[in-house]
């Protein structure tokens, strides 16, 4: 599959993602997102390489998106109390990552330029798919106070611990990632 | 960027691992430099042409795209 092709497929996917989201909370002008988000990063992606720039940040963006459609969910279902089932989620997920990966993390690390690269990159789009989640919680949460004029109440400490262990994933998933690459 | 550390390596009967400990880098540094998905820093490749006695540019060939 192309770039471009890959990049339709993740913007269906977010499309989608959104979709089922606004259907749930019955707020359309949520769809609209997306559509701003892929303007943001069209406009940020600029000189050489624009395509691989555009489809590198896309992915990265709508990793913090979905997480970030996944919170606001939680946030607005807080009284379904979906926090443990999300974080224990989260922490088989990591565990998976940890085992399926383990070949490609050296067993006695030393700390040279490869790896302070991998950290660097892998801290990199980290900080990017965090940003986006962080947006997107913003703006979703923003709409749907204008929209329903009502305040969510939010326990500070179950949501700090989600996003923290959301960033945590992400870190690690892309540290994998990039390992594979590099190594295999 | 292409590179011929491979052939060094053959020709002075070194494993990964070996290069690796005498560089002092990870073996995971040599692999992914060998395989050409990751390009030293300018310290790393003086060193590697300075372990092999040979120019820099004997060892790293630079290709533009």
């Amino acid at each position: 599959m192309d770039i471009k092709n890959k990049l339709k497929l993740i913007i269906a996917i977010d499309i989608l993602a959104v979709g089922i989201l606004s259907l749930l909370l019955n707020e359309w002008r949520l769809c609209l997102i997306p559509l701003f988000a892929i303007f943001m990063i069209w406009f940020l992606a600029t000189g050489e390489n624009k395509t691989k720039k555009i489809y590198k940040l896309t992915v990265l963006a709508s990793i913090g998106f979905i997480e970030g459609c996944l919170v606001v969910f939680d946030v607005v279902h807080n009284s379904i109390d979906i926090h443990i089932p999300i974080m224990g989620f989260l922490c088989i997920l990591i565990g998976l990552g940890v085992l399926y990966f383990s070949k490609y993390v050296p067993k006695h690390p030393i700390e040279d330029e490869f790896m302070e690269h991998i950290a660097e990159k892998s801290g990199h789009f980290a900080f990017v798919s965090a940003t986006c989640l962080m947006i997107t919680i913003c703006v979703f949460l923003l709409i749907l106070s204008l929209s329903s004029k009502t305040t969510y109440g939010v326990e500070v400490r179950e949501y700090t611990i989600e996003i923290m262990l959301l960033i945590v994933f992400n870190f690690a998933m892309f540290r994998n990632y990039l390992f594979k690459k590099y190594l295999s | 960027m292409k590179n011929k550390i491979k052939v060094y390596r053959a020709m002075y009967d070194l494993t990964q691992e070996d290069l690796a400990k005498k560089l002092g880098v990870s073996r995971q540094t040599i692999i992914s430099i060998e395989k050409g998905k990751y390009d030293p820093s300018l310290k790393l490749a003086f060193k590697i042409a300075k372990f092999f006695n040979v120019k820099i540019e004997d060892i790293f060939i630079y290709e533009d795209k």
